[in-house]
């Protein structure tokens, strides 16, 4: 009887104590639903600016990273004092994985016509879709001649942006270091000099 | 307990006190109060701190040059970026990736950042720090 008796003691002190624990922090508020399609919730969007480090290969980061530093260097040099027209050439691949090298020059592109300080012209893997709109307001007898544009009036551009991307890979028993360099060059078009160059080092290395 | 115990205890008490005064002083994220208005740190930067933050105008972009050191013995890992303004308060551009900087115990480092477009015209440095 007193064993039942101060069990039943005990039991109602303990049930007290989590009622006014309860009563003090408040009753848990009810999850919300969030507007996603997918319950289950195996893939999520992460942040498009961290830093990568999947693999040793090329990345998102060494793509962000070279063309900030290319645009930035591009940026404070006087070559780009009176607003020139630029065009953009193949950056060659000298590595030995596959690089989109066109998607790096387009983010440093993006990032100086946003500046407003370069003019870009059509690059030559553009140029068809640019003489095919052309033809079309010329040619096609079907737009008034007020408003079409003339053929013949195109802006040459007077620099030329180029370059390439080399990497160097060792790798020993426990460490695999990949060494990246994207080299860019600005040459004048017309007497073949080189205005400006620069260059983004990057090394990965991965602990096996 | 001997005389010689309780001084053996006695001061190992004292030097314990010592450093726990000493390792509860960390080292703030800048040098000065006019940098550390222009840092958004993320935490503790784990001994590491802005010495220097210079800015000027190149070609009509701002150009920032922060010199960073680190306090610690042991190798420290900074992320950083560059978040720029224009007179009005609003970010120029859609912000930087992040990027990463390996300090070796004891060892100073100069971040370098360039501004998008002349329509910037004020910064803050974000940082965020890990051991190595």
């Amino acid at each position: 009887m007193k064993s039942s008796s101060s069990f039943a003691s005990s039991a109602f002190a303990f049930c007290a104590l989590a009622a006014a624990m309860l009563t003090l922090t408040g009753c848990p508020t009810q999850q919300l639903s969030q507007p996603t399609v997918s319950f289950a919730r195996q893939t999520t969007y992460g942040d498009s600016k961290s830093v990568e480090t999947v693999t040793n290969e090329f990345g998102s980061t060494d793509l962000q990273m070279i063309a900030e530093k290319m645009v930035g260097s591009l940026l404070e040099d006087p070559i780009l004092q009176n607003r020139p027209t630029l065009t953009l050439t193949a950056v060659r691949n000298k590595t030995s994985e596959y690089i989109d090298t066109k998607s790096i020059m387009n983010t440093i592109q993006t990032a100086l016509v946003k500046s407003r300080k370069v003019k870009f012209t059509r690059s030559a893997d553009e140029m068809q879709t640019g003489v095919d709109e052309l033809q079309r307001q010329n040619q096609s007898g079907l737009y008034k001649s007020q408003g079409k544009a003339k053929i013949g009036n195109m802006s040459a551009a007077k620099y030329s942006l180029e370059g390439e991307i080399v990497s160097i890979v060792k790798q020993s028993v426990n460490t695999k270091d990949v060494f990246y360099k994207m080299t860019l060059k600005l040459y004048d078009v017309e007497d073949g000099s080189i205005e400006w160059q620069d260059e983004k080092e990057i090394r990965k290395t991965t602990k096996r | 307990m001997s005389p010689y115990s309780r001084k053996i205890v006695a001061a190992s008490s004292l030097i314990l006190l010592a450093a726990a005064v000493f390792a509860a002083d960390p080292v703030p994220p800048a040098v000065s109060a006019g940098i550390a208005a222009k840092l958004i740190v993320r935490g503790d930067l784990q001994g590491l701190q802005v010495v220097d933050l210079r800015s000027q105008r190149r070609n009509d972009v701002m150009v920032v040059q922060a010199e960073v050191n680190n306090n610690d013995a042991r190798d420290l890992r900074l992320y950083y970026r560059f978040r720029w303004t224009d007179a009005s308060g609003m970010q120029v551009g859609d912000g930087e990736v992040w990027k990463p900087m390996v300090f070796l115990g004891k060892q100073s480092q100069i971040l370098k950042g360039t501004a998008y477009g002349p329509q910037a015209i004020d910064f803050k440095l974000e940082m965020s720090s890990e051991p190595r």
